[in-house]
C-alpha cells in the first residue's frame, strides 16, 4: 500500500476541519488541533486501482502569538488550500500558506477550495474563475468534497 | 581537531540528514562508551543510597544479598531494570510516515500509522519549542503514566520504542546499538521512502525489529555466587525447620481443640470454644441450660487426659427464653383447654338438647303409644263384641223372653207350640194366634235389628203332626211357614228395618213333632217356629276391618 502525507491549510474557520469531517475515516480528537495545531486524519481510497492511503494533516491557522512548527509541512506530498468564499482575507492568507507549503515541499501537488460555497447565489458562483484544481466546496452540502480529494490524491500517485 | 573546510561545511549543511545517517553508527558507539561511564557513576550512586537508606526495603535487601552472596548493589540494578519494550516504529522523519513496525506479542498498536504521525507531530512540536527556547537537543522521551516513548532520531528516519516504564542508561544502548545496526543497513532505502510500504525492505526491517523483541526475554536472575555460605543455607533450612514444627505442632493443637469442639457440637447441640492454656482445656461459651454444662465437662473429661476449666454459662437471655417458652406453652395450653372445654360444653348442650328432644320425643311416643292401646283396647273390645254378638243376642233374648212359654231357651227361637196356630190338616192359621205371633215377632226383630249386619237369616220354621204321610206333611209344614212369613212380612217392623229379604222358611214335617211322655201332643206339633242365624263371614270380616283401620 501507498501512504501519502498531505496538508491541509488555511486561515482560521475557513471550514478545513469541517471538509475533513466530511471525508476521512477515522480522525484523532479535536483537542490535539488546539494543543499542538495539528490533528491527524487518515483516508483509505483506491484510485485506478492502487490502494493508497492518505494521513492528513490538518493544520491550524497561525497566529501571532502561536507559531506552527515548519517540520509539520515538511515531507507532505500535497496539500488542500482552503478559502471561505464569504471571507476576502482568506484569500489574501493563501499565498503565505502557499509560500510556506512550497518551500518545505517544492513538488509536491496541490489543490484549492474555495469553501462555504452553499451561501453562494448562482450569480455569484459563476464569477469564480474555475481550473482543474480548483473547487467551489461546501462541507454543509457536500459539494465537491470528495472531488477535491480525489484530485488532489491522483496528481499525487501521477 | 583538524578545521573543516567552508566546503564541506556547506556539503555537511545541505545534506545534513545524509551525513548523520552515515555517522550514526560511529556515534551510537562512542555514546555506549559515554554511558558506560554514566552507568559506573549510576552504580556508584546506588551504593551511596544503599550505606544512606533506611527502609524495611535495605534490610531485606540486606538480609538477600547475605543470603544469596549477591552484592546489594547488584540487586539494585536488577530491580531497576525492567523496562518491557512493546512495540518498535521507524518512521521517516519528515513526512510522519510509519515505514515500519513490530509488536510483542498481544501489544499490537490499533491504527499505528495514525499513532506515528500524531507521534511525529507531537515531536516535532516539543523539538520545535524545546529548540526555541532552549538548546539544540532533541526530545528522547515521552512519558504518560506507565507508558513510555523512547525516542531516537537520525538522519532521515527516528526510530520509536514503546516501553512499560522509562528505560535506563544500560537498555537505552541497546536499543541505540540496534538503531544504528538499522540505520547502517537500510540508509539508503530510508533517503529514497515515498511511502510504498510494498517493499522487501520494509518486510526484512519489521522482522529484523520482531526478532530483536522477541530476543526481549526477562532477564534471567542472576546466578547466586559460589561464595554463597553453607552456614547461612543450613541456618536458614534450621529457621524453616522450627517453623514448620512450631506450625505442626500449632496444627496438633487446633486439631485436638476442633475435634473436641466438633464432639461437643454433634452431641449436645452446644457450640463453644476450647482453649488449651497450660495443659488445662479452658471451656467457654454460653450453653442453654446448666444440666448441658455439667454433660459437656463430662464429655471432655471423658476424651481427654487434660484437666478441664469450666467456664461455660447460661446466659440469662437464654432462661429468660425458656421461661418465655414455658409461658408460651402454659398460654398455649390455656388456650388448647379453653377451647376443648367450650368444645365439650358446646357437645353437653347438644347432648342436653337432643336429651330434651328424646323426653319430649319419648312423651309423645308413650301417648301416641297410650293412644294406640286405647285404641287398641277399643278395637279389642269391639272385636269381642263383634266374635260375642250371639252370644249377646242370645243373652238380650234370653233376658226379654226367658220367662214366656214360646221362647226357647236352649236354641233361643220363637216356639209357638201352645197358641193352636193350625188345626190338623189345615194350612190357614188362626188369626189372632198369627195377631199374637206378630206382636211376639217384632219384639224379637227389636233385638235382632241391631245386629242387621251380622245377620244371615230370620229362619220360619214349619212344622206337622204325624198324622198322616210324612211327604204329605212335609208340604203341609212348609205352607204353614210360608203363609206365616208372608203375615209377618206384612209387619211394619220388618219394613222399617228393611229385614225382609233376611226372611227364610224351612220345612220340618213331623220330624221335630212335640212328644210329652211317650204321647204326642198333637196340637202342639202344629206349630211355628222362629229362629235367626248370623252370618260367620261378615263377623270375621268385619273383625278383620277394625284390625287393619
Amino acid at each position: 500500500m501507498i501512504r501519502k502525507k498531505i496538508l491541509l491549510l488555511g486561515d482560521f474557520s475557513v471550514g478545513k476541519t469541517s471538509l475533513i469531517r466530511r471525508y476521512v475515516d477515522g480522525t484523532f480528537d479535536d483537542k490535539y488541533l488546539t494543543t499542538i495545531g495539528v490533528k491527524i486524519s487518515k483516508k483509505l481510497c483506491i484510485i485506478q486501482g492502487v490502494e493508497c492511503e492518505v494521513l492528513i494533516w490538518d493544520i491550524e491557522g497561525e497566529t501571532p502569538t502561536k507559531k506552527i512548527p515548519l517540520s509539520y509541512y515538511r515531507g507532505a506530498s500535497g496539500a488542500i488550500f482552503v478559502i471561505d468564499v464569504n471571507r476576502s482575507e482568506t484569500m489574501e492568507g493563501l499565498a503565505r500558506h502557499q509560500e510556506v507549503f512550497f518551500e518545505a515541499n517544492p513538488n509536491a501537488k496541490h489543490v484549492t477550495a474555495y469553501n462555504k460555497a452553499d451561501l453562494l447565489s448562482e450569480i455569484q458562483k459563476a464569477k469564480f474563475t474555475l481550473d482543474a484544481n480548483t473547487f467551489l466546496t461546501s462541507a454543509k452540502s457536500d459539494n465537491n468534497v470528495e472531488a477535491l480529494f480525489i484530485t488532489l490524491i491522483e496528481e499525487m500517485l501521477a | 581537531m583538524k578545521r573543516v573546510t567552508p566546503a564541506i561545511s556547506k556539503g555537511i549543511a545541505d545534506n545534513k540528514d545524509t551525513m548523520i545517517d552515515a555517522l550514526y553508527p560511529i556515534m551510537g558507539g562512542m555514546i555506549s562508551k559515554y554511558v558506560t561511564q554514566a552507568i559506573k557513576e549510576l552504580m556508584d550512586k546506588i551504593n551511596h543510597k544503599i550505606e544512606d537508606g533506611l527502609s524495611f526495603e535495605k534490610y531485606k535487601r540486606k538480609a538477600k544479598a547475605k543470603l544469596s552472596g549477591v552484592s546489594e548493589t547488584e540487586l539494585l540494578l536488577e530491580e531497576s531494570s525492567d523496562a518491557v519494550i512493546s512495540s518498535l516504529f521507524v518512521i521517516h522523519k519528515d513526512s510522519g510516515l510509519l515505514i515500519a513496525e513490530a509488536n510483542a506479542e498481544d501489544k499490537e498498536i490499533s491504527d499505528p500509522h495514525m499513532v506515528a504521525s500524531m507521534a511525529s507531530a507531537i515531536k516535532d512540536f516539543i523539538n520545535d519549542w524545546v529548540q526555541s527556547n532552549t538548546s539544540q537537543n532533541e526530545v528522547q522521551i515521552l512519558s504518560y503514566g506507565n507508558a513510555t516513548l523512547y525516542i531516537e532520531s537520525a538522519g532521515t528516519v527516528y526510530v520509536i520504542a514503546f516501553l512499560d516504564a522509562e528505560p535506563d542508561a544500560q537498555q537505552r544502548t541497546h536499543i541505540n546499538t540496534f538503531f544504528a545496526k538499522i540505520v547502517s543497513e537500510y540508509a539508503d532505502f530510508f533517503q529514497t521512502y515515498d511511502g510504498d510500504d510494498s517493499s522487501k525492505e520494509v518486510e526484512e526491517l519489521s522482522a529484523l525489529m520482531d526478532t530483536y523483541l522477541k530476543a526481549q526475554t526477562p532477564k534471567p536472575e542472576k546466578e547466586l555466587s559460589e561464595s554463597k555460605s553453607n552456614f547461612s543455607k543450613y541456618f536458614l533450612y534450621f529457621l524453616v525447620l522450627l517453623v514448620l514444627l512450631f506450625i505442626g505442632y500449632r496444627a496438633n493443637q487446633w486439631y485436638a481443640k476442633h475435634t473436641l469442639e466438633t464432639m461437643v457440637l454433634d452431641k449436645t447441640g452446644q457450640y463453644i470454644s476450647i482453649d488449651e492454656k497450660e495443659d488445662v482445656y479452658v471451656l467457654r461459651g454460653n450453653v442453654d441450660t446448666v444440666k448441658q454444662i455439667r454433660k459437656i465437662e463430662a464429655l471432655v473429661n471423658k476424651a481427654s487426659d487434660l484437666k478441664v476449666d469450666n467456664h461455660l454459662l447460661v446466659p440469662l437471655t437464654a432462661l429468660d427464653d425458656a421461661r418465655d417458652k414455658v409461658d408460651e406453652k402454659l398460654d398455649y395450653l390455656e388456650r388448647s383447654v379453653g377451647a376443648s372445654l367450650n368444645v365439650l360444653q358446646e357437645k353437653i348442650l347438644h347432648l342436653q338438647e337432643a336429651l330434651d328432644g328424646s323426653d319430649v320425643h319419648f312423651t309423645k311416643v308413650i301417648a301416641s303409644k297410650n293412644k294406640e292401646i286405647t285404641l287398641l283396647k277399643a278395637e279389642n273390645a269391639h272385636i269381642k263384641s263383634v266374635i260375642d254378638v250371639e252370644d249377646e243376642i242370645f243373652a238380650m233374648l234370653d233376658k226379654i223372653f226367658s220367662s214366656k212359654p214360646y221362647y226357647n231357651t236352649h236354641d233361643h227361637a220363637l216356639d209357638f207350640r201352645h197358641l193352636k196356630l193350625f188345626s190338623a190338616s189345615e194350612t190357614e192359621y188362626n188369626p189372632e194366634a198369627m195377631a199374637e205371633v206378630g206382636k211376639i215377632f217384632e219384639i224379637y226383630l227389636g233385638v235382632l235389628k241391631t245386629y242387621k249386619p251380622y245377620l244371615e237369616s230370620i229362619t220360619i220354621e214349619g212344622h206337622s203332626d204325624s198324622t198322616g204321610k210324612e211327604n204329605e206333611n212335609k208340604i203341609l209344614s212348609a205352607k204353614r211357614a210360608e203363609v206365616t212369613k208372608q203375615y209377618l212380612k206384612t209387619l211394619k217392623s220388618v219394613k222399617q228395618y228393611g229385614l225382609e229379604s233376611y226372611m227364610k222358611m224351612e220345612a220340618f214335617g213331623s220330624t221335630q213333632a212335640i212328644v210329652v211322655d211317650g204321647v204326642e201332643d198333637k196340637e202342639a206339633s202344629r206349630r211355628i217356629k222362629i229362629k235367626f242365624k248370623l252370618n260367620k263371614n261378615k263377623i270375621v270380616k268385619q273383625v278383620k276391618k277394625i284390625v287393619h283401620d
